[in-house]
């Protein structure tokens, strides 16, 4: 059988290895999102969140490469270190520069975590960086008090104006979902083990709401949580009876659907060709391995 | 000058503990805090003596003793070890002599910290005078993603239901029982019980239940005081 072709649009793969990226694209994956967010531990320099869009923007998007996955980011200042007032300023005014970016296809991780006013004034800032320039937007929501912190992530959608198809509310569950399916944005669900959501709830909640608008992540990081639960989930909408049209609009055409309309998604650009001859900056992902060439294809 | 009560009081927990470490090193400590009064060196001055405390101090657990006498409460020393005392005795040395560079050294030392010091500074934190000005530093240390640390702020510590506005403080009695910190062991629980968190947990019930999975039994503790017939009965006892 030939594995279907899947998009993670949410891992953060600078925490990840080249195993995983292997085992990714054994198992379908031929394109991921990358959101900008934190780094486990809060970051006392502007430069630092410099150099982590650059390399998001660069080193990461060359590694995908060559193991044949297409790398797209978001760039934003994250709801946690929005809280830090000797930062927060700074950061804001980097971003609008990365959002000028090629495979920069919109604004995220922005939202709230803690619900403070601080996290109110970059999440708000940032939906109008999205606003003006029509990116969409990727929302975070908060692990604590969920329901409310994505009431009123709503709410500053309506209030800031942006069109709501622009905008993918993420890290849902059987409480939010609700309030994210009465409104025109998209909702995204994280498959992490423990905290948030599980293949086999996923099923559930698709059975129930439908395909439309619906998105699944892995959300991987530095935490303990699993590349590969976006194709694990493909296989647990097989195993409950999906026809296969239907898991291949979850796990590949919506993702493309909300980010094309960034109007940076070039097909062309998923399933890059693999040449592990090239290097970045003089650097190679091989070890003395002998390079891997592979023609690509286009979706 | 002598040092100051309170540090003197841990460095008798200290001796106790690490009975091997020689007078000089604990009078290195109230030495430093003069330079500081004298204004002849900067907060990074006190730095080299609050890096090296495990090693020049050591690391012993300081065992049970009674609570220090904070300026707004008592605060246990419940899991702390010589270190912890070692440097949180520097701290209220600085305090005493040097009052007007202290908020300057803790944020110095918090900011450059490994999770240790860091650590040490979240446990001084109720002994330091004017707390109110720590406040944003444990907003800061409130938001660490290392639970042992989270922990040493949120349970026997009594400057977040000292210090921490109504929203922060739920915020981290949420946050407690998200990552298994034991919400019982806070310190003023009862005190600062309130509608708004009774709410959170409440909506934090559903989400488990959706979810499948369990609800942390001390989480009972801030929803009992507003809605005491929703509270199992084997919880209640």
């Amino acid at each position: 059988m030939k594995t279907m072709r899947m998009f993670d649009p949410h891992i953060h793969m600078t925490s990840r290895t080249t195993d995983d990226y292997q085992r990714m694209a054994a198992a379908g994956i031929a394109a991921v999102l990358e959101p900008a967010f934190w780094l486990g531990q809060p970051r006392t320099q502007v430069g630092s969140f410099f150099d982590y869009f650059s390399s998001l923007v660069g080193w990461e998007r060359f590694r995908a490469r060559q193991f044949g996955i297409a790398h797209f980011t978001t760039i934003a200042l994250n709801p946690k270190e929005a809280n830090d007032d000797r930062l927060r300023d700074d950061v804001l005014a980097l971003v609008p520069p990365f959002l000028d970016k090629d495979g920069v296809l919109g604004v995220g991780e922005i939202g709230y975590d803690d619900v403070t006013e601080r996290e109110e004034k970059a999440f708000a800032a940032q939906l109008e960086m999205a606003k003006q320039r029509r990116l969409p937007a990727l929302v975070h929501t908060p692990h604590r008090d969920k329901k409310r912190g994505t009431e009123r992530s709503l709410a500053l959608v309506r209030e800031v104006g942006i069109p709501e198809e622009l905008v993918l509310i993420d890290h849902n569950t059987e409480e939010t979902l609700p309030l994210v399916r009465a409104t025109g944005c998209w909702a995204g669900h994280s498959i992490y083990p423990n905290t948030k959501m599980t293949s086999g709830r996923m099923v559930a909640l698709l059975q129930q709401y439908g395909v439309e608008r619906m998105i699944v992540n892995s959300a991987a990081d530095w935490g303990v949580s699993d590349p590969l639960e976006v194709p694990n989930t493909a296989g647990a909408m097989a195993a409950a009876g999906f026809p296969p049209a239907d898991i291949e609009t979850v796990v590949w055409s919506n993702p493309i659907r909300f980010f094309e309309q960034s109007g940076r998604l070039d097909r062309s650009l998923l399933a890059p060709a693999i040449d592990q001859r090239e290097t970045f900056a003089g650097n190679s992902v091989l070890r003395g391995q002998p390079p891997v060439v592979r023609g690509g294809g286009a979706a | 000058m002598p040092l100051c009560p309170p540090a003197r009081a841990l460095l008798r927990r200290i001796a106790l503990v690490e009975p091997a470490v020689p007078a000089a090193e604990l009078d290195r400590l109230g030495g430093l805090s003069r330079s500081l009064a004298d204004g002849a060196t900067g907060p990074e001055a006190a730095a080299p003596a609050f890096v090296a405390a495990p090693r020049r101090i050591g690391r012993a657990p300081l065992g049970a003793g009674d609570p220090l006498a904070g300026p707004d409460d008592p605060v246990p020393t419940a899991g702390w070890t010589a270190d912890d005392a070692a440097r949180a005795a520097l701290l209220l040395a600085v305090a005493d002599q040097a009052p007007d560079r202290l908020a300057g050294l803790v944020d110095h030392l918090y900011r450059e910290g490994d999770s240790r010091e860091k650590r040490a500074i979240l446990r001084a934190l109720p002994l330091l005078p004017d707390g109110a000005r720590f406040v944003e530093l444990a907003l800061d240390a409130s938001r660490t993603n290392e639970t042992d640390l989270f922990a040493v702020l949120a349970t026997g510590n009594p400057f977040p239901a000292r210090h921490f506005a109504e929203h922060a403080w739920n915020q981290l009695v949420m946050k407690a029982a998200l990552v298994g910190a034991p919400v019982s062991r806070m310190i003023g629980l009862e005190r600062r019980a309130n509608r708004e968190l009774c709410r959170m947990a409440l909506d934090y019930r559903d989400q488990e239940r959706s979810a499948g999975r369990p609800f942390p039994t001390d989480l009972w503790l801030v929803i009992a005081p507003f809605e005491p017939s929703l509270v199992p009965e084997e919880v209640a006892g």
